[in-house]
């Protein structure tokens, strides 16, 4: 098989994973007897292994590219982000650890599980997307040719795709937040000004194009309608108070995963580039705009420790940075300074075939 | 603790560390503003800068020598820290946001008054050198993609394209971008797209319909990008005189920026070691110390390195010899400014010796398939605007022709397989059609040497014929014939031609000089230190570092070696390491030792 087969196997396996994981999440949330629970978690046992199964498929795929392109296989948009995703199958794993997933019971349980398919959803689109972009292998050039190219660009994945999560993470909290503001607004007041925030920060990365509205309104409605299933359950909405207790740890934790592989994807760039040009810092506008990630982690962190924002106040930043990564990731082009970035390996030229053409 | 006469320490709070930063930006501003002007004004305007200028210092020292205390905890405080890396970050999308001017090659001066100043009185002289230079970097030649103008208008219409677009732009309709008519093109790759997948794959049929997508709509929005550089240039020009004045189009140079960093200076050295020394000797503190000594041995590194580097370039020729290099940063003329080798230890002269040069272009293998035109001459079968090219390694397995029902898994007409590839050969041998048949490897060792490559292959048709041929990189060989038959049984003839690609559409594979360095007059006996570069790969020579850069595809003894000094370095790349390593330590290592994480509740 070669590298577009398994990218194609692997995303059919994170929209079945994706599709699987929601299905046993939302019924946590539903109404159900002993038995039904005994059930439920042997079913929510196989969860975890679809992002296990899409890390094998998606790491053998990017063999099967190195081969193909005889070199680590991270030099266009068409191998970058399966790398990403690969990553984020193994963070996916680590978290699950970390966060104590699979010791979790009940509605918790079922918090997890949607934690995944979320992931899992995530990553489907990520590869359908990639799917449909130019998959033509090209020639490292000198610059690249270096062992940072491949430590370099994988531990800033790592990273990425990480605080992704943490993004999710965060994002899901507040979505949660809204809806039982909502549907509980007797007993659970939500200000307006958060309401109003919430509400608008759903439309805010619609232009973000696909991840953007899946990220935005999606998990959005997403969470209004398991929270609407949970309504007509007795106990209600209850099982949020305990989310919001360790809300803050769960995703300070996935952060910790995350930002040393940020910190180190940054300094090995200028360790790289110093080699290169004896420039390790050039202030190139890819170089600075993940300098501006890297700072809203270190003012999210330093504001935890020494400030007392956590919580709340903290995950908005989490969130933030995840849109500052994935601008640095995938909008820098757009960017006014980038026109004369060193950092455009990565963009292909787009020349229509115009021979081929209709007149 | 406190004894009741003893007033209370001011508390910086989120407010007063704003204000506070804020004073410190625009009194570093007008320092910078004074202090430039006392050395650069005429002697009579100097002594006034210059009185401004100590009058500004003034209260600095005032605060340090009547209010040190002030001073410290403002330095100290960790929420004037976090609003530092605010600004920083503030600062520093500023810095992606607008484009940035080359500091090698910055605005001039008077370059954005004088303009505004003609364009006032109307006036009819030709522009000074300032003028043009501003303006170039402005506007460019028009559409040009790393001008001011175009950079910004590239940005805003896309950041306002996917909010409302045409309602913004209200440019003319015939500059829409047209999907019908991109789909109406692009429908006309139907009928090419599955005879291309049968015949060299799914990979070149998904990168035709992407490229001819992507490059159509890429046409039609600059299109529309370089009409609204014209309809918005006004509002564009008032926004460079602003950025200008605000020093955004060089935020990294600027006083204030460089302000800020000082301020992070001088915050994590007033907090790493607060608390007496014995705390920082606990294991569980090692991460932090060195996370946050690294960053202020970085900073210093950096400070020193600006203060002190040259950077440019050395343009030699094989065996030329050279005593000075060109700095890439020009005068304020616009003239090249050369500077000499002198060694860091002694100050001595120097000069490098370029011994050998070559550039190694990508082995390629042409695979043109033809057919008879209408007039018997051969011609390509597909109207492709580049044919399919491979680059060749040892063991490169290839498939072409598959049955046009079954493209992904049909059984391919045509295998290559190359069996030996050699990155230099000579051909000992040709035959009667000029075809290699006996090759022999020159010593890998031997980067330099000027020989073709060549490589075994292995070819199979229809399933079962095999044939082994020689290919060569030698132009003297012709392109070898292949003929067989299609799955659907139709004849096919291709021809594949192994070759150096020189076409200059993408870089060489790598390139790398020899250079020896010499001191006295320029003989053999002088030599004191040689050695190869190669991009990623450097010379460094008592402070000097020597890389390679550039190369000249029309003049191969060229070689473009990059120079820079930079008397920083070595702090920096040892304050990189720690801060990289502190972090893993402090959020990798730690927890698990302490089995908790200091941020978890």
């Amino acid at each position: 098989m070669d590298y577009r087969n398994l990218l194609e196997l692997t995303l059919k396996v994170s929209t079945f994973g994706a599709a699987y994981a929601l299905l046993i999440s939302i019924l946590w949330f539903l109404p159900r007897h002993n038995k039904g629970e005994a059930l439920l978690e042997k079913a929510s046992k196989l969860v975890l292994g679809f992002p296990a199964l899409a890390l094998v498929t998606n790491l053998t795929a990017q063999i099967a590219r190195y081969f193909e392109v005889m070199h680590w296989p991270a030099q266009t948009m068409y191998e970058v982000i399966p790398l990403g995703t690969a990553t984020g199958f193994l963070s996916t794993l680590i978290l699950y650890a970390v966060l104590g997933l699979h010791k979790q019971k009940g509605v918790a349980r079922g918090f997890a599980d949607l934690f995944v398919a979320l992931i899992l959803l995530g990553a489907a689109f990520t590869l359908s997307y990639v799917l449909n972009l130019d998959p033509t292998g090209k020639p490292l050039p000198p610059a690249l040719q270096s062992y940072w190219f491949s430590t370099h660009i994988t531990a800033y994945m790592f990273g990425y795709f990480t605080l992704f999560i943490a993004t999710i993470a965060a994002w899901l909290h507040f979505c949660f937040k809204f809806w039982r503001g909502i549907f509980q607004s007797k007993d659970y007041p939500m200000p307006t000004r958060k309401f109003w925030a919430i509400g608008l920060f759903a439309l805010v990365p619609i232009p973000f194009g696909m991840h953007g509205i899946l990220l935005g309104p999606g998990i959005f409605l997403l969470a209004g309608f398991i929270s609407t299933l949970s309504m007509k359950t007795e106990n209600k909405m209850a099982w949020f108070d305990a989310w919001e207790k360790g809300s803050d740890r769960f995703t300070w934790l996935i952060f910790v995963v995350g930002f040393p592989f940020l910190t180190a994807g940054l300094i090995q760039g200028g360790l790289w580039a110093q080699e290169a040009w004896a420039l390790y810092w050039g202030w190139d506008s890819k170089e600075v705009s993940a300098l501006i990630s890297w700072l809203f982690y270190l003012v999210y962190m330093h504001l935890r420790f020494v400030a007392g924002w956590r919580g709340e106040k903290g995950m908005w930043i989490l969130i933030l940075g995840g849109l500052s990564v994935y601008i640095t990731f995938q909008l820098f082009g757009y960017l006014p300074a980038s026109q004369n970035s060193l950092h455009r390996y990565t963009d292909m030229e787009n020349v229509p075939a115009q021979r081929l053409l209709a007149d | 603790m406190r004894s009741a006469g003893t007033p209370r320490a001011f508390t910086w709070t989120f407010k007063s560390g704003l204000l506070g930063l804020m004073v410190l930006i625009a009194w570093a501003e007008l320092l910078g503003h004074f202090g430039r002007n006392t050395m650069s004004a005429q002697s009579d305007a100097r002594w006034g800068y210059a009185i401004a200028f100590f009058f500004t210092l003034l209260p600095f020292f005032g605060l340090l020598s009547f209010r040190t205390a002030l001073a410290f905890h403002f330095f100290r405080s960790i929420k004037v820290g976090v609003l530092n890396l605010v600004l920083i970050g503030l600062g520093a999308m500023i810095g992606v946001l607008v484009h940035q001017e080359n500091v090698d090659n910055p605005v001039p001066a008077s370059g954005v008054a004088s303009l505004n100043a003609w364009e006032e009185i109307a006036s009819g002289e030709t522009w000074s050198y300032e003028q043009q230079k501003t303006w170039f970097f402005y506007a460019g030649g028009g559409g040009n993609s790393s001008s001011f103008r175009n950079a910004q208008a590239f940005f805003l219409y896309h950041l306002l394209g996917k909010v409302g677009g045409n309602l913004w732009f209200n440019l003319d309709e015939s500059l829409d971008v047209n999907q019908v008519e991109i789909q109406r093109r692009l429908d006309g790759l139907v009928d090419h797209i599955p005879g291309i997948r049968a015949r060299f794959g799914e990979d070149l049929a998904v990168a035709i319909a992407s490229q001819s997508r992507a490059g159509l709509e890429t046409r039609a929005d600059n299109r529309r990008i370089s009409a609204l550089e014209e309809k918005w240039n006004d509002s564009l020009w008032s926004f460079f005189v602003l950025a200008d004045r605000l020093d955004f189009i060089r935020v990294y140079r600027s006083d204030w920026y460089s302000l800020l960093w000082a301020v992070l200076f001088l915050g994590v050295l007033s907090n790493t070691f607060r608390g007496g020394w014995r705390r920082l000797l606990k294991p569980g503190k090692w991460g932090f110390v060195v996370t946050h000594s690294g960053i202020l041995i970085l900073v210093t590194g950096a400070f020193f390195g600006r203060m002190g580097e040259m950077r440019g370039i050395l343009n030699l020729r094989v065996g030329d010899v050279g005593h000075e290099f060109q700095l890439y940063a020009l005068s304020p003329e616009g003239r090249a400014q050369f500077r000499p080798f002198l060694g860091d230890s002694d100050g001595a002269p120097f000069a490098l010796k370029l011994d050998a040069f070559r550039a190694d272009q990508h082995d390629v293998l042409d695979v043109w398939y033809v057919k008879e035109g209408a007039d018997h001459k051969l011609e390509y079968e597909f109207a492709l605007d580049a044919q399919p090219k491979e680059r060749v390694w040892q063991g490169l397995h290839l498939t072409y022709d598959r049955p046009i029902s079954d493209p992904i898994d049909g059984t391919p007409a045509l295998e290559i397989t190359v069996l030996e590839y050699f990155p230099q050969a000579k051909v000992l041998s040709f035959n009667e059609n000029l075809f290699p048949q006996k090759v022999n490897p020159v010593n890998a060792a031997d980067f330099y040497s000027t020989a073709f490559p060549a490589a075994l292959i292995r070819i199979q048709t229809n399933g079962t014929t095999l044939q082994e041929h020689w290919l060569s990189g030698d132009p003297e060989a012709k392109p070898l014939p292949v003929s067989y038959l299609s799955p659907a049984g139709e004849p096919r003839l291709l021809y594949l031609l192994f070759r150096e690609d020189t076409s200059g559409q993408s870089l060489p594979f790598e390139w790398r000089s020899k250079l020896s360095v010499l001191r006295g007059p320029s003989t053999a006996k002088d030599v004191i230190r040689s050695g190869e570069i190669r991009v990623n790969d450097y010379l460094h020579y008592d402070g000097w570092r020597f890389f390679q850069t550039s190369h000249d595809p029309n003049d191969p003894k060229y070689s473009g070696i990059g120079v820079v000094y930079d008397p920083g370095m070595e702090a920096v790349l040892l304050g990189f390491w720690m801060v990289m390593l502190g972090t893993i330590t402090v959020f990798l290592v730690n927890p698990f030792f302490t089995r908790k994480h200091r941020g978890t509740s």
